[in-house]
């Protein structure tokens, strides 16, 4: 089989899937759904290593063209654009994480999803999912990516309303569509001026038509680009201002939001940027704005994740914290480590999410971590992996959080758009990772079981289940467990700092990230290094903070562990101190309200004026009125219709006369 | 000096009004019914002096057949009227309006 046809099948075979589970297996038993969406998925994984550890790592890029899509007159010639698949190093990364984080998550939802009536639905919207983000990351150029950005969107609404009995499901749903859509308008518009500008949605004719002279006579336009992108961006990789659609859309089911909304489409921002890291860097306003969001973001999640009680929206925040992480290393123009900070997240960050939903699942859909406590003797791997994913994610030194997350930091203070600003609201932000992650394991996992014995929660489930005794999952959920855990451990080796590099007695250039993206990232960096100069950072400034940064994790852990040793009334105290402040991130910083008053509430004003004038003064008038000129018109010819025979005669008469006399003069 | 049938055309036209008002301005379905005779026999007498003046003899053929159909029009006429007034109660023509528009 050759390489673009084996590219083809990695799209369609998720799409296959989709189609046989949402059409032809409507009523199949559940292990026959179960089976056919898994492996919908693990064959394209498969199909996905031979490409990647083959030809990609090689060098080469493999491109297929499906057919011609779209052909339009624009200008003297024509706009093509083929539905074009491209894989390269950069879409290689994501096609394995997409892949292969995506079977474990699929393989785990058969077990977790057991309980429910109907699966074949969830499994098709899965399915199709991860057919669009296939789509998003390998579409060569930006309008096939955009099909798969909007897919996501599409399908990440379907999910997360999948409980759509519950009306708050439905409109967690419809908030990140409509979120989404605020974000799209954004990528739609890049899309627009990139055409304008280069006569091309190509990535690759992009990258050639855009030579430095263009650059400098086109700067206005490139930074409206970028920011564009950065819109786009901000709504799909939960940013701010649009961060506000991720944390609902934990009403999903659990497998979706450690797939969709911590491993993959939220990551697809960083993709984007990735991918187009060439014209970015052309533009240091757009850099310089992406940097600050990126890290305004991670610090401003990070402090709602600080007091949140519910396993999920801890999670969520941490998921939005740690995205604005990765968009602060794209920011500072360290792609790479971007890059690396999505796939050892994409582990660490899958981990944690199976992990909580397997506690939610033994719990029987309780998700109150004060509800929880000493659950690691009762569910030993899921407790144990879950401390492994905290681990990584805290920046342990040694797990994979540690590297990808200190390698950003050390950029966003010495990368070609790094400032030691941005710098130390990372460290705040890493700082509150600590607590809020340390706070979250021990609260759930150690001290005293708060587990109530009276009542249990959420569904009424199978008999076999003993309602009120908590117990391990079976292997198809702890298996994704374990493998994930073993991820989190050694995936951040391939961006090893520098510093520890040259301990270890490597003597490589570079780190495993850097030269695999060098391919993707050398216009970048060559504009950078041109036009910004080079940047030196010094082995101690690297030690330094990586010092520094494992100082203030221990020292935040430990502060998490002394102050809930009591149980969740540990934090009280700092509460009480705190007042209003303590109010007001539990309340998320009343962003949602702060919408509500000055977006959504002048908005409903604006639709009900239009409501009131143009459908009701404008509309429903000329409905109305019209028929009603009508009326008063015909009314009149109908009266002539009196149905008295008498006044029949008279016009009879009339005519007659009229008629003699015509004849007769 | 008028000649006979010349006098009776100028007849027939007086006739003719005279059983056009009847129709006109009678609101009694009876007499409305007899004023059309009227007008039918103006006609006929029409036709006749026109024969006589023409010197043919169309007009007084046409006349008979002129009688025939005012005779079916007198028995279907008070047909209906007899079935009107059994059920409206009533034979005014002003009282029979359903075709108003």
């Amino acid at each position: 089989m050759n390489y673009q046809a084996m590219l083809a099948a990695v799209l369609l075979i998720p799409l296959l899937g989709s189609l046989l589970n949402g059409f032809f297996l409507r009523r199949a038993p559940r292990l026959v759904t179960v089976t056919v969406a898994t492996l919908a998925i693990a064959i394209p994984f498969v199909l996905a290593c031979m490409l990647v550890f083959g030809p990609i790592a090689a060098g080469e890029v493999v491109r297929t063209e499906l057919f011609n899509w779209i052909s339009v007159p624009l200008g003297g010639g024509y706009l093509e654009v083929p539905f074009a698949l491209s894989l390269d190093r950069l879409s290689g990364i994501l096609l394995l994480i997409i892949t292969g984080v995506g079977s474990l998550i699929h393989l785990y939802a058969g077990e977790y999803m057991s309980h429910e009536e109907g699966v074949y639905r969830f499994f098709a919207y899965l399915n199709l999912f991860v057919f669009s983000m296939l789509s998003l990351v390998l579409g060569a150029n930006m309008v096939v990516t955009f099909l798969g950005w909007e897919g996501v969107g599409v399908c990440s609404y379907l999910l997360i309303g999948y409980w759509y009995t519950d009306e708050a499901n439905a409109r967690a749903g419809m908030k990140a569509f409509i979120a989404n859509r605020v974000g799209d308008l954004g990528f739609l518009l890049a899309m627009f001026m990139s055409v304008k500008l280069f006569g091309s949605v190509d990535y690759s004719a992009i990258a050639s038509a855009l030579t430095n002279e263009l650059a400098a006579e086109n700067a206005p336009m490139l930074t409206a680009i970028g920011l564009c992108l950065l819109l786009g961006v901000t709504g799909k990789s939960a940013q701010l201002p649009l961060y506000i659609w991720l944390p609902d859309a934990m009403a999903g089911p659990t497998p979706v939001s450690a797939l969709i909304h911590a491993a993959t489409m939220v990551t697809s921002g960083i993709y984007l940027m990735t991918r187009m890291s060439f014209l970015l860097v052309q533009s240091p306003t757009a850099m310089t704005t992406i940097a600050v969001i990126g890290a305004a973001t991670a610090l401003f999640a990070a402090t709602i994740g600080l007091v949140q009680n519910d396993i999920k929206k801890v999670l969520a925040y941490s998921t939005v914290s740690q995205l604005g992480f990765m968009v602060l290393g794209c920011g500072v123009g360290a792609f790479q480590f971007g890059v690396a900070h999505l796939m050892t997240h994409a582990f660490f960050k899958a981990l944690l999410f199976l992990g909580a939903g397997s506690v939610i699942h033994a719990m029987h859909h309780e998700q109150d971590i004060r509800k929880m406590g000493g659950l690691i003797k009762k569910m030993p791997i899921t407790g144990w992996t879950f401390v492994i994913g905290t681990l990584a994610i805290i920046g342990f030194p040694g797990l994979s959080g540690f590297f990808s997350k200190d390698e950003i930091l050390y950029y966003a203070w010495s990368g070609t758009f790094g400032h030691p600003l941005l710098w130390a609201v990372g460290a705040c932000a890493a700082a509150c990772t600590s607590f809020y992650m340390v706070r979250l394991t021990y609260l759930v996992f150690f001290g005293e079981s708060r587990v109530e014995h009276t009542h249990h929660h959420g569904h009424a489930h199978d008999d076999h289940h003993h309602a009120h005794e908590i117990h391990e999952n079976p292997l198809a959920m702890t298996l994704p467990l374990m493998i994930l855990a073993l991820l989190s451990v050694v995936g951040g080796y391939i961006s090893m700092p520098h510093a520890i590099m040259h301990v270890l007695g490597i003597h490589a250039d570079e780190n495993v990230i850097t030269q695999w993206l060098s391919p993707v990232l050398s216009a970048a960096k060559q504009t950078m290094t041109t036009v910004y100069g080079e940047t030196h950072g010094s082995a101690a400034l690297e030690w330094g903070l990586m010092g520094t940064s494992t100082l203030i994790m221990l020292i935040m852990s430990g502060f998490a562990i002394s102050l809930y040793k009591v149980g969740p009334k540990g934090g009280e105290s700092i509460a009480n101190a705190m007042g209003g402040l303590y109010r007001l991130i539990l309340d998320k910083w009343r962003i949602d309200e702060l919408y509500q008053a000055a977006i959504i509430e002048p908005l409903k004003k604006l639709g009900d004026g239009f409501f009131k004038f143009g459908d009701r003064a404008v509309i429903e008038g000329i409905i109305n009125e019209g028929p009603r000129g009508i009326y008063l018109v015909t009314s009149v010819l109908s009266d002539i219709q009196s149905g008295l025979v008498r006044n029949y005669l008279k016009v009879v008469f009339i005519a007659m006369v009229a008629l003699g006399a015509w004849i007769l003069i | 000096m008028l000649t006979l049938p010349e006098i009776g055309l100028y007849f027939s036209f007086l006739m003719f009004l005279v059983g056009l008002a009847g129709v006109m301005f009678r609101k009694n379905i009876l007499f409305m019914m007899l004023s059309v005779e009227v007008l039918l026999n103006a006609a006929n007498l029409a036709f006749v002096c026109a024969s006589k003046l023409t010197g043919t003899i169309d007009g007084q053929v046409v006349m008979f057949f002129v009688m025939a159909v005012a005779a079916c029009e007198a028995a279907i006429g008070l047909a209906l009227i007899i079935a009107l007034y059994r059920t409206k109660a009533s034979i005014e023509a002003d009282d029979l309006k359903a075709l108003r528009g």
